[in-house]
């Protein structure tokens, strides 16, 4: 399966899922996105910049995640919310610039979503 | 050299949002340095609501003049997104001075700009100028909250007001929380020493979170965001910011959908 029918795959499989993107937050990089006609190239972008944007912040609870005992250093998924949608970002756990995100576009079930991204994320992974 | 806008695009008639904000941006980039004529409302608001999204947009202290025929000018000091202080040419200008309190502020300002708007036929808005002295906030109030007094809808997507009972709940079930103003200081926090301590670094090691490289980050938008971070332990971090300023809170994770339901109402 080509990284662009897992994406569309993830898109259908979460309700009011409207963009499914992999992209490299340290590049600012969409590589492949699922989504309907009306998304242009600068909503990708934002979403990148969004991507970096939280990635720096799961990178800066490094001492709530020592305080808490987790040892395995920091999250790897953020929901971001905002006045229009809201997004789930999940990154490689290997290689943490890579992520996948879904957004949707009102109040979305972040437990799926999440769910969602993660598998997709892995999949892609694993067919590299 | 000061020029204005040819006659023939009239601002107000074309387009109040698009072009306008287009001919201000242009203003500010002073590439030249271009007066923009606009034609006041009835009311007036349509003016009053072009001043505040102009002293929202500006950081720095700046001086905004507003050329008004045929009522005169009026002054308006602007600094941290705060409307500071207002003059008037004539002596069409409130007889009484700034009462304190930002509500009391916000008020007597919405109201004298209000009146004065309203005698106006055209008022062109003058390129910002430069205030080198730091100015007092002992007179300021927000552009929101002059906003609101003069029941204008401009800054409805952004109204902090809006925030209040997000906080409230997010506060009542956190483990931990602080506050960050604008200016990065920590102003108000609850929970053990060490989890609020962990909270602040945590918020210090944000990008462009050092006052240096403030005007660099990526975090310094603006907008309303909230961010939900799941942790070890079953503990959530809840990072919301608007305009600048931080909450950020250690929720237990049975709590953290609530609050990010409740977040989004807000935002509706």
């Amino acid at each position: 399966m080509t990284i662009k029918k897992e994406l569309d795959a993830a898109r259908s499989s979460v309700a009011g899922c409207t963009v499914a993107a992999y992209g490299d937050a340290s590049t600012r990089l969409m590589l492949r996105s699922s989504h309907h006609d009306n998304i242009r190239r600068e909503n990708l972008d934002e979403l990148c910049n969004e991507a970096a944007r939280c990635f720096g912040l799961l990178d800066a609870t490094a001492d709530l995640c020592n305080m808490l005992g987790d040892p395995g250093g920091p999250p790897n998924e953020a929901v971001v919310l905002t006045n229009r949608n809201s997004t789930v970002f999940v990154r490689s756990d290997k290689l943490s610039s890579e992520f996948l995100c879904l957004v949707c576009a009102a109040q979305g079930d972040h437990a799926a979503m999440s769910s969602a991204a993660r598998q997709t994320l892995n999949k892609i992974a694993a067919a590299e | 050299m000061m020029a204005t806008i040819p006659a023939h695009i009239d601002v107000a008639e074309k387009d109040s949002g698009g072009l306008h904000r287009l001919l201000r941006r242009c203003a500010r980039q002073q590439t030249p340095r271009y007066g923009v004529p606009v034609k006041p409302d009835r009311e007036g608001h349509n003016i009053l609501r072009t001043l505040l999204e102009e002293v929202d947009e500006t950081m720095l202290p700046r001086r905004l003049i507003l050329e008004c025929r045929p009522a005169g000018a009026v002054r308006v000091l602007a600094s941290n997104r705060r409307l500071s202080a207002i003059e008037f040419s004539d002596d069409a200008g409130p007889s009484q001075p700034p009462p304190p309190g930002p509500s009391e502020l916000a008020q007597y300002y919405a109201s004298a700009l209000s009146q004065f708007f309203a005698r106006c036929k055209e008022v062109t808005i003058l390129p910002p100028e430069r205030v080198e002295d730091a100015v007092s906030s002992d007179c300021s109030c927000s552009a929101q909250l002059v906003a609101e007094a003069a029941a204008l809808d401009c800054f409805n997507d952004q109204n902090t007001q809006s925030f209040e009972s997000f906080y409230k709940a997010a506060k009542a079930v956190a483990q931990a929380w602080v506050e960050f103003d604008p200016s990065q200081e920590k102003t108000a926090w609850d929970g053990s020493a060490e989890q609020v301590d962990c909270l602040e670094k945590t918020y210090r090691k944000l990008p462009g979170s050092d006052p240096a490289s403030s005007h660099k980050s990526k975090f310094r938008i603006g907008a309303p965001e909230c961010f939900i971070i799941p942790l070890a332990n079953n503990a959530h971090l809840i990072a919301s910011t608007d305009r600048d300023a931080w909450f950020m809170a250690l929720v237990p994770a049975a709590q953290a959908e609530t609050l990010s339901q409740h977040w989004q109402s807000c935002r509706a």
